[in-house]
């Protein structure tokens, strides 16, 4: 065999691409990244919202009521919607039958008044259904705060509002669960300036409510019922329409001798008398606000007449119930009124475990675990 | 160039989608849990690293062929091979032959283990040095130092497997190369003979189908390929100045990282010179496993820091990511573990909808796809252009393996050096499926109790549902070939091929 020495023969192999190249390569991928993102993660996000997130939304325009035959029981807190733990004790009250959560977020621009994804995601997960009374006030928006504030109704009809709106209801198809949404409560009650008390016809308000409405239905959020509340009993003129309300929230309270005739007067009688007028606007209706003050009468009893006159079917109509568990109330001439429920001692023994068991429906498991021993 | 070109977006695309589910991961608006986060984020994290680490490298990709050789070149060449007690005669009569049958004058050394009598006669018919090795320690790397020192003396030495039958071409083609005075050694495919016999087999050489392609392309691109101990071509001199072929697990890692520290480059030829045998049964596969993970454990903590000083930074990066790849096994393990706790505790790392986690990482698995898709054009043979969903499924099932070899590399505790089995076993391997079994078991556990004891199942809940799922899918073929063998068979009815 011929011997030779190969090591002084160099033999060139195809020079793959330098490391000095690659660094380059790299160093222009990370710096295209920022204007990438920010132009396209918007076109992304459109896409893929309109068609992904929004064929998710639940289709829901009815209250969740697992067991047929019962109430849902619901409650307000002041802490909410930041923190669930005065939910936490009225559940360890009321055996964890309480599946409805009802708070306030007034209209504006900025994080406290944008859809509150956070806190509902907490509900959800904590077995609630969330009812948001959403209060189209002007003063937390930047070009409309120094306006008249009886103005809300006809900046939403002219489309003004629009944005916000938009923004509030992608928010709420993204959170795609069922969610109740009181718009423009209590159209008469002159605490608020959206109200006929500021001027506000019912045409304007008719026209706003759906506008609103038909925001979120371009916004795929179906998962939203809409809910009306009357302040007296003569706001049927309020109404916006069969074809545009799903709920009549009734908010009924017994001021007692604070109200203007001074007279107590029990959950049955006040009941009956908005049921009875609200009835023929053929919408299901519910209780969204419930409280009793104390001046003139015997809290403890009125609670335990509402849960006995619930009991016996009396208001078959009324299909949820919420608490309203909040001490720093107003009447409608502003003096301050106590409607918790805390001042009276052992709310449980108002009505037997049993029987209140047969009257509401359970509330979910997952949640219940940590109240029932 | 086209495909340059392709390479280069993909790439860009890959390293684009990981930033931007990074960025997502790290930076989005979401409740993340400061104990579980991170460790659900090291799970995570470890396939895109991963990933990111094989895009860099395929940046480098260099498809090599054959360089012409000046004719008056000629080199003495050295075949030496190994034989081990209990190893079958068929098999060395078959791959004698074929290496004596190669082109390039050659001398063939047989290192015996057990000085077998029938072996002795094979190689004088053949005209084959018969090396009798049975007080020669340190397994295949001490018999082959052992005849460097005492009967070897050609400039190229020829280490291959026994059960490995090379083409006629091969050593002509290979060593041109050898021109170049700074390759050391060079590599090239290793290509198995008995893929069709099991699901084993099957999927344990679609592993390594994008190694022998791409990775090794890339790494030629680069100058330093990995020796492959079962038919790597090397340069005596080579060897010589690192004291000779390494003693170790990975025998053939070691030897190529302390080449690459010594300052000699590799060559990579994607051409199939040799047909070898792959593991067929789950239990030698294992055994494979456990040798290689151990070995690179230990390479890792004990022989890349001693290394460390003399590599250049390509090669630092590049064996340390190859000395961490059995860390698959731990992410794997972790990802196993977290949904069932997550689903069981009701807790949550981090509070993504799933929505939103599927859109931010659907850029990044799409782009992980494509990549393999296009790579697959670089593979040495058309019937490897398939989806490897066998391979995935037999590397996430050997998820203990490589968590044992760590403790073992880690404890340093002793592996003994075993050739690879060549004899199949056909029984029902419970055993070694157990850690599978408990895991699949525990998985659809969890997800029956998030079913019926969670009231409502948020996009959290689903995610972590549909990650255990899948971790139950991944595992069940390599669990049902265990229990039932016959599945790892199937229709196949095994020639008796040695």
């Amino acid at each position: 065999m011929i011997q030779k020495n190969i090591a002084d023969r160099p033999l060139k192999l195809p020079p793959g691409p330098s490391i000095r190249s690659f660094f380059l390569f790299l160093l222009i991928v990370v710096a295209a990244y920022f204007p990438l993102k920010k132009w396209g993660e918007p076109a992304l996000a459109e896409i893929w919202f309109r068609q992904v997130i929004c064929r998710m939304v639940t289709d829901a325009h009815t209250l969740e009521n697992p067991e047929p035959g019962k109430m849902a029981l619901g409650a307000t807190r002041p802490e909410l919607p930041q923190s669930l733990y005065g939910m936490d004790e009225l559940q360890s009250t009321f055996g964890g039958r309480v599946s409805l959560i009802s708070f306030y977020q007034a209209w504006g621009e900025g994080p406290l008044h944008a859809f509150p994804t956070e806190a509902l995601y907490n509900m959800r997960k904590a077995g609630y259904t969330p009812m948001v009374t959403w209060e189209p006030w002007l003063s937390e928006f930047v070009r409309y705060g120094s306006k008249e504030p009886q103005k809300s109704l006809a900046l939403i009809a002219s489309g003004k509002l629009d944005a916000y709106i938009r923004e509030w209801a992608r928010g709420a198809a993204r959170y795609g669960s069922p969610l109740l949404l009181r718009i423009a409560h209590e159209p008469t009650n002159p605490l608020y300036p959206w109200t006929s008390a500021y001027g506000n016809t019912p045409e304007m308000y008719g026209s706003a409510w759906k506008r609103i409405r038909s925001l979120f239905m371009e916004e795929g959020a179906r998962n939203v019922s809409f809910v009306w509340t009357p302040f007296g009993l003569l706001d049927s003129a309020f109404f916006p329409g069969k074809d545009q309300v799903d709920w009549i929230g009734l908010d009924l309270f017994n001021y007692g001798s604070l109200s203007e005739q001074g007279t107590w007067i029990d959950f049955y009688s006040l009941a009956k008398l908005y049921v009875d007028q609200y009835r023929s606007l053929g919408v299901p209706m519910f209780a969204a606000e419930v409280g009793t003050s104390s001046a003139g009468g015997s809290k403890a009893d009125w609670i335990r007449d509402m849960f006995r006159a619930l009991r016996n079917r009396d208001l078959p109509e009324l299909k949820a119930l919420v608490l309203f568990d909040i001490p720093t109330g107003r009447t409608a001439t502003g003096l301050p009124i106590n409607w918790s429920l805390s001042e009276i001692r052992g709310v449980d023994s108002l009505i037997q475990r049993e029987q209140f068991d047969t009257l509401f429906s359970l509330r979910p498991k997952a949640a219940l675990r940590s109240y029932l021993p | 160039m086209m495909d340059k070109l392709i390479l280069r977006l993909l790439i860009a695309a890959g390293f684009l989608s990981s930033l931007w589910f990074a960025d997502f991961w790290f930076f989005s608006e979401a409740r993340r849990d400061s104990f579980w986060f991170p460790i659900l984020t090291v799970a995570i994290f470890w396939g895109i690293y991963r990933s990111l680490a094989n895009w860099a490298l395929i940046y480098f990709m260099t498809p090599s062929s054959t360089p012409s050789l000046p004719e008056t070149v000629t080199y003495r060449v050295d075949v030496l091979t190994t034989a081990m007690p209990g190893e079958p005669f068929a098999m060395f009569e078959e791959s004698l032959t074929k290496i004596q049958a190669m082109e390039w004058p050659h001398r063939t050394f047989l290192l015996d283990g057990g000085n077998d009598s029938q072996l002795m006669e094979l190689c004088a018919r053949l005209g084959v040095t018969h090396v009798d090795c049975r007080n020669i320690p340190g397994a295949k790397a001490g018999k082959v130092n052992y005849c460097l020192r005492t009967l070897s003396d050609a400039e190229i030495v020829f280490i291959i497997d026994p059960d490995h039958r090379p083409r006629p071409d091969m050593l002509s083609r290979v060593l041109p190369f050898f021109e170049n005075s700074q390759i050391g050694f060079v590599q090239v495919v290793q290509a198995y003979y008995n893929t069709g016999n099991s699901f084993v087999a099957n999927a344990a050489a679609e592993q390594t189908f994008s190694f022998y392609g791409p990775t090794l392309m890339s790494l030629h691109g680069l100058g330093i390929p990995t020796a492959i101990g079962a038919n790597c071509i090397f340069r005596r001199k080579a060897l010589d100045s690192i004291g000779g072929h390494a003693e170790h697990l990975a025998e053939d890692a070691l030897t190529s990282m302390r080449l690459h520290a010594e300052g000699w480059r590799s060559a990579y030829l994607p051409y199939r010179g040799t047909e070898g045998l792959v593991p067929e049964d789950l239990g030698s596969f294992f055994k494979q496993q456990v040798k290689w993970a151990t070995g690179m454990f230990e390479i890792l903590f004990r022989e890349y820091p001693k290394l460390f000083r003399k590599f250049n930074g390509v090669e630092r990066i590049h064996y340390f990511n190859a000395g961490t790849f059995y860390f698959n096994g731990l992410a794997t393990l972790l990802m196993l573990l977290l949904p069932i706790y997550f689903l069981f505790a009701q807790k949550y790392a981090v509070e993504f909808s799933l929505q939103d986690f599927i859109l931010h990482l659907a850029p990044y698995a799409i782009c992980t796809l494509l990549t393999y898709r296009f790579m697959s054009r670089f593979y040495t043979h058309p019937s490897e252009k398939r989806f490897p969903w066998r391979s995935l499924t037999l590397e996430k099932a050997s998820w203990y393996v490589s968590c044992m070899s760590l403790l073992s590399g880690l404890l340093h505790r002793r592996v003994e050096y075993i050739p690879t089995p060549k004899n199949s076993d056909r029984r029902a391997m419970p055993m070694l499926v157990l850690p599978n079994l408990i895991a699949i078991g525990l998985s659809l556990l969890a997800v029956a109790y998030a079913l019926f004891a969670y009231y409502r199942l948020d996009g959290g809940t689903w995610w972590m549902i549909s990650l255990a799922l899948l971790n139950v899918l991944v595992m069940v073929p390599v669990t049902v070939i265990a229990l039932f063998p016959k599945y790892n068979w199937g229709s196949y009815d095994s020639k008796e091929h040695r």
